[in-house]
């Protein structure tokens, strides 16, 4: 089995209106991490994307001047897609299917279909009061008519089941909230690509930004942004000759659990927890444990989803993320996530987890050797390495 | 204010809520009570029937709205949305007006109907202790 490594990264700027469409994005920063690699279009032969993305590996084998595509493919786990689409390149990969494998995420996240509103089609009506229609959790017949029509009402309710069954009251709950919100706005201080970069950030500032649904802030949500970045992974073989450090694929996986369809509103647990035992054992593998990781890429979501990724990792006991985030043994989210670097749904955390591993971050961990990579409470994953083994 | 737009399958929750009755889907195989958006029983079986449920619930968890990102709720806050799960085992959203309504998950909640608008009537659920007080709503 071929071993893969990502062997360029590339991104567009970010903003809040990126005035261009979202496959001009995607082919800036496909073209842009091919040449961090050292790599042309016409080296690539596998496309992989997520189903929510809008532009196609037929558009890009047909705009771009690409050879044929020996392998095309894409994820259908909504957010959740950034384990699965590393791991659907590193198996074509490992299996020969492709050699040079190109996966992006271009998003107009702001300035086109912004997800922190009622999806188009869901909330309206001729009348004067609109109506609500279809089962999706947000925005949804049985659910907006009660005011869940952004993800912030439910993540919200994620929040009270977690505080109620650990006795985690709101003073608690506010400070380690914002202790999440400030580490990524200080990561943007640092990384002058991020959408929040020059926006300076303390607590005072966490506990001025306006209440959306208890116990969460404005602050405590990602970010509606344009933008877009891709990853180029390679071979082992033709990684080694490549422009960059190759940062090898080590794991990646999936495990999308019941319940994602409505958000687990109709599921007795929540948060949703995929088990603190199934991230443990996928590192076990490795010889690792999750103390042994030197960074981490958590899907921040909300500022919420770090503290219960990291009891979900094992890192702190359950109900312990709350206290683990004040004084964090390991550094999450370098380069202001999805807090505040932007939202690309996690992949942009991939790209800071490839700089992390090559040493170029603008909050470099120094030596670091391996990185963690999860999306939606870690139904998705990967474990990054410097180097090839 | 947002009301539902019932579809075929979920018509009949939104006519009994109308004569205050609260329906949810049952499965005649198994004996599962399903979310009336449901379509199918995970056993297999998609001949589902609507059944009267109890109207008791539990609260899992609820949050105060206070910024609302569509105008038709903007008037409407602060409002507290809710997560019930039913006697029966379905969970619902549901929601109160105002906040400060001193709520702990796990309290006994009580189906209570909002009057029609538009012919549609909404499905609340309030804290059991306070049914027949005349508070119920605050
Ligand atoms: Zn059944």
């Amino acid at each position: 089995m071929k071993q893969a490594a990502i062997v360029g990264i590339g991104q567009t700027e970010y903003s809040w209106d990126s005035g261009r469409p979202e496959t001009v994005l995607a082919i800036e920063a496909i073209k842009a991490a091919l040449e961090d690699a050292g790599l042309a279009l016409q080296d690539v032969d596998g496309v992989v994307r997520s189903s929510i993305e809008s532009t196609t590996p037929i558009e890009l084998v047909s705009l771009t001047g690409m050879r044929p595509l020996s392998f095309a493919a894409d994820d259908a786990t909504w957010g959740g897609f950034v384990g699965s689409v590393i791991g659907l390149a590193r198996e074509a990969i490992a299996t020969g299917r492709a050699r040079v494998v190109v996966v992006f995420r271009a998003f107009n996240g702001r300035s086109q279909l912004r997800l922190g509103r009622p999806m188009p089609g869901s909330v309206e009506g001729s009348g004067a009061i609109p109506r609500a229609r279809g089962n999706l959790p947000v925005g949804g017949e049985f659910t907006a008519p009660y005011g869940v029509v952004s993800p912030s009402q439910v993540f919200a309710l994620w929040v009270r089941a977690y505080m109620e069954r650990h006795g985690i009251d709101a003073e608690r709950m506010s400070r380690a909230l914002g202790a999440v919100v400030c580490q990524a706005r200080q990561a943007a201080q640092r990384n002058p690509a991020a959408l929040l970069h020059g926006k300076s950030f303390g607590p005072a500032d966490y506990l001025a930004s306006p209440m959306l649904a208890e116990p969460l802030r404005k602050a405590d949500i990602c970010l509606e942004s344009d933008g877009a970045c891709a990853i180029v992974m390679a071979a082992a073989d033709l990684a080694r000759d490549c422009r960059q450090v190759p940062v090898h694929v080590a794991d990646a996986w999936q495990h999308v659990i019941p319940g994602y369809q409505n958000m687990w509103l109709m599921d007795k647990q929540l948060p949703p927890s995929i088990g603190r035992e199934v991230v443990p054992a996928k590192l076990a593998r490795h010889g690792l444990t999750p103390q042994d990781l030197d960074v981490l890429g958590l899907y921040d979501a909300t500022s919420f989803a770090a503290i219960w990724d990291i009891e979900t990792l094992g890192l702190c006991p359950p109900g312990g993320g709350v206290d683990w985030v004040l004084d964090p043994e390991i550094p999450f989210n370098t380069s202001g996530g999805l807090l505040a670097e932007v939202y690309l749904q996690g992949l942009n955390q991939a790209v800071e987890l490839v700089r992390q591993l090559r040493g170029t971050s603008t909050s470099q961990v120094p030596g670091a050797q391996h990185a963690f990579l999860g999306a939606a409470a870690l139904m998705s994953g990967a474990l990054l390495a410097r180097g090839l083994p | 204010m947002i009301l539902p737009e019932p579809s075929d399958a979920t018509r009949p929750f939104w006519d009994a809520a109308v004569q205050k009755r609260l329906l949810l889907r049952h499965c005649p195989r198994c004996g599962s009570w399903l979310h009336p958006q449901l379509l199918f029983c995970g056993c297999g079986e998609w001949r589902l029937e609507w059944r009267e449920a109890s109207g008791e619930a539990r609260l899992l968890s609820h949050t105060v709205a206070r910024r609302m990102p569509v105008p038709a709720l903007q008037g409407e806050v602060p409002f507290t949305v809710l997560l019930v799960r039913t006697r029966e085992g379905p969970q619902l959203v549901s929601s109160l007006p105002g906040d400060g309504h001193a709520l702990r998950c796990g309290m006994p909640m009580r189906v209570a109907f909002d009057p029609p608008v538009e012919g549609v009537a909404l499905v609340r659920f309030i804290p059991a202790e306070r049914v027949g007080t005349g508070d119920g709503m605050r």
